[in-house]
């Protein structure tokens, strides 16, 4: 790993420095420089390097990237869920701010009881396939009425009234309070899952590839259901998943991971229309579209690096068709390189040209060739 | 078929292959179908209380020959892969049968039965569970050499299954274990093992879905090479419609245990006729979509989960089908053609002129379901 650049990495990117002189705009969610590492006896395996992300209100915000990239791990780092042989080594992750509470804080400054009470109220989570983990032995409505005991001080009829109504918001008949996890489909457990993620009313839900275990018709049905609620009741998403092509169509902002960094972050759209990373661009050209004229997939060649393998400079550039020679130099630094969108940001200082990426050193001054 | 080469997913030289295919097979008699499936039913008992089963398979027939393609596309739980289980031989149909090369394919005995498995062989979805973590590569490509008498000269052999599926040098890879691969090697060495007994059909259940995106299309591009070096008959089973658009040359719609669509890939994709395939694509993600109903739940509306359900009687799409009439509730349509390459079962379209059906029902599908 490169270190002579870390210092060079605690500058804030832009978008953070506008953000913040905006008080309505400050971000729910900020996660600083996180980096976290697993050890075990074959050497430390860098998981995240140095990523930052915010999520302001009421905001959809996908995290895309391949299995490995550590987009899992950097959403669970960030509200201190890993434990051993995850270790966090460097960052921060600030909560609050703007009108959801007095003041921003550290969520690595609190003690248990300030986590408890972020847990669930504030931050809830639908881990990756959920809905597998439902306990097979106790009713949904014991199960929902469990997380209220441990978040919310509820009497027992509030509790009941307040299962009814989260099983409304996701469509669930009620009589199903009383029905074992394995008397449901995939798409209900799925859904109770959600609903076990409402309780507590949050500001923000972390979702971990909340519907890759089913098939496109009810995808597309539950994240409509999804989005609706959200629109009721205003908390903001981190979606985490590797469906870049479903992301396009939900995300307001999309985050690109690739081998523990962020790659390429910025408005959804502009991602689409404007990739500027060139892993940005491979995803792109690697899934087939359903609609319109047929068009060339290219793919990206190769495999991602292992986290074991030391990596200088980019790690795409093995797998990149623009590499060169001062790809070994880049400093994995998000930067502005679209000059007019200020929240468009990417780690690669080539800006993309036709069909080559030429440099730019007019925005950055890139190292010399 | 005139495309093939390194670049098949090229727009120009598939469109062009498509055009040539005018006229392609639609008769299940016709010269150059290897494996043929014959009204098929199987239904599971799913107690010991006489006459509680489950329909799988309620009468399919289909068609694999020599160098096509033919890809298997629905929900989960639709029969897709019962269907791929029986054409393999690893499970006997309740009823109807299977041909191979124009005689009714023999299970029986030992012999039989490993002859018929030296010319069909099947690829599985998770190559993490479909290779023995204890074994080396080699052991898992020697094994079915040894099986299929091909024993002689075995390490050329092994080399050269390597080199087919572009684990190379062999040297390197033969020696490893499972857990040493990434995904896409371990899905190359399960096609190396498929290919081990030198078959001449080659049945993918899902041997993408597990990957990430941007190595699938590796591995496809490897199968389509593969097709058309041995002019394997391929079966492709898979959920993603989009997919199947690109890859395969002809696509099958299952819904709960019939075929209710089939014709060739761009027709079927880009002018659905039956109901559940326009419902299907409309699913899809469509990363150009901008003004996706994702994006805001203006007009999605509650849905109602109870629309999952079904009938005994009748087109089991119904409860689900904006066209719905009194005579899909009570008799079930059949698959009857509406051009030389294109077959509905559907009364909507086959009953009174599908054109018609489908103008009325063009841009509003999404919104009805």
């Amino acid at each position: 790993m490169a270190t002579s650049i870390d210092l060079v990495s605690l500058e804030r990117p832009q978008e953070m420095t506008v953000n913040t002189q905006d008080e309505n705009r400050r971000p729910l969610l900020s996660i600083r420089d996180m980096t976290v590492e697993y050890r075990g006896r074959g050497g430390s395996a860098k998981a995240v390097d140095r990523a930052s992300l915010d999520i302001f209100p009421q905001e959809v915000v996908g995290l895309a990237g391949e299995s490995g990239s550590g987009k899992s791990t950097l959403a669970y780092a960030a509200c201190r869920l890993l434990r051993p042989p995850a270790v966090i080594t460097a960052g921060s992750t600030i909560y609050g701010g703007g009108q959801f509470s007095k003041s921003p804080r550290d969520i690595f400054k609190m003690n248990d009881d300030e986590l408890t009470s972020l847990r669930w109220k504030e931050i809830a989570i639908v881990f990756q396939s959920a809905m597998n983990s439902l306990n097979p032995v106790m009713k949904i409505g014991a199960q929902l009425r469990d997380a209220m005991d441990v978040h919310l001080n509820l009497s027992k009829s509030q509790a009941e009234a307040k299962v009814e109504e989260v099983l409304d918001m996701v469509g669930i008949p009620r009589d199903r309070a009383r029905s074992y996890p394995h008397q449901l489909s995939g798409g209900m457990r799925q859904r109770v899952i959600i609903a076990m993620a409402l309780v507590a009313n949050p500001k923000l839900i972390i979702m971990d590839e909340p519907t890759t275990a089913l098939d496109v018709v009810l995808q597309r049905e539950i994240l409509s259901q999804i989005v609706e609620l959200k629109e009721r009741l205003g908390f903001a998403i981190l979606f985490i998943t590797h469906d870049l092509s479903l992301m396009m169509e939900l995300t307001d902002r999309l985050a690109i991971m690739y081998a523990g960094r962020i790659v390429e972050i910025g408005e959804t759209q502009a991602l689409r229309s404007n990739p500027l990373h060139p892993y940005t661009r491979g995803l792109l050209a690697s899934f087939p579209s359903i609609r319109g004229a047929r068009r060339e997939l290219s793919g990206i060649k190769g495999a991602p690096p292992s986290p074991l393998d030391e990596i200088i400079g980019c790690p795409f550039a093995p797998r990149c068709s623009f590499i060169r020679p001062s790809c070994s130099e880049v400093s994995m630094k998000l930067e502005q390189l679209d000059r007019v969108d200020p929240t468009h940001l990417s780690t690669c200082p080539f800006e993309a040209g036709q069909g080559d990426f030429v440099e730019l050193e007019k925005i950055k001054g890139g190292p010399d060739e | 078929m005139s495309s093939s080469g390194e670049f098949r997913f090229n727009a120009d030289a598939k469109m062009k292959a498509a055009q040539s295919m005018e006229g392609v097979k639609v008769n299940s008699s016709s010269t150059g179908d290897l494996l043929v499936a014959r009204d098929i039913y199987k239904s599971y008992r799913t107690s010991r209380r006489a006459g509680a089963v489950v329909e799988a398979l309620r009468g399919v027939s289909l068609e694999l020959s020599v160098g096509k393609v033919v890809a298997l596309v629905g929900e989960s739980g639709s029969g897709k892969s019962t269907i791929a289980r029986i054409l393999a031989g690893q499970e006997l149909p309740s009823s109807g049968e299977i041909l191979f090369d124009g005689k009714v394919a023999n299970f029986r005995g030992s012999k039989n039965y490993r002859d018929y498995k030296s010319k069909v062989q099947m690829v599985f979805q998770d190559p993490f569970a479909s290779l023995n973590p204890i074994h080396t590569i080699s052991y898992h490509l020697s094994r079915p050499l040894a099986i299929h008498d091909r024993e002689k000269d075995k390490q050329r052999a092994l080399d050269e299954l390597c080199e087919m599926v572009r684990l190379v040098p062999s040297e390197r890879f033969l020696q490893k274990y499972p857990h040493e691969l990434s995904g896409g090697q371990r899905q190359r060495a399960a096609i190396a093992r498929a290919l081990a007994a030198s078959p001449r059909v080659l049945l993918a259940d899902e041997p993408v879905s597990m990957l990430d995106v941007s190595i699938r299309l590796e591995v496809l591009n490897l199968l389509d090479q593969l097709r058309s070096k041995f002019s394997l008959a391929m079966l492709y089973i898979t959920h993603d419609i989009a997919s199947a658009r690109y890859f395969a040359d002809e696509i099958l719609v299952m819904y709960k245990g019939v075929i209710v669509e089939r014709g060739r890939a761009e027709e079927v994709t880009q002018t659905p006729k039956h109901p559940y395939t326009k419902l299907l694509i409309d699913s899809s993600p469509d990363p150009d979509d901008l003004g996706s109903n994702l994006r805001s739940s203006a007009g999605s509306g509650s849905r109602d989960v109870a629309s999952q359900g079904s009938t005994d009687q009748g087109c089991r799409f119904a409860p689900r089908c904006p066209l719905a009439m009194d005579r899909c509730l009570s008799q079930d349509p059949s698959l009857i053609s509406i051009s030389s390459s294109r077959r509905v079962a559907c009364w909507a379209i086959t009953d009174d002129g599908g054109d018609e059906a489908s103008v009325s029902m063009e841009g509003g599908v999404r919104g009805k379901f």
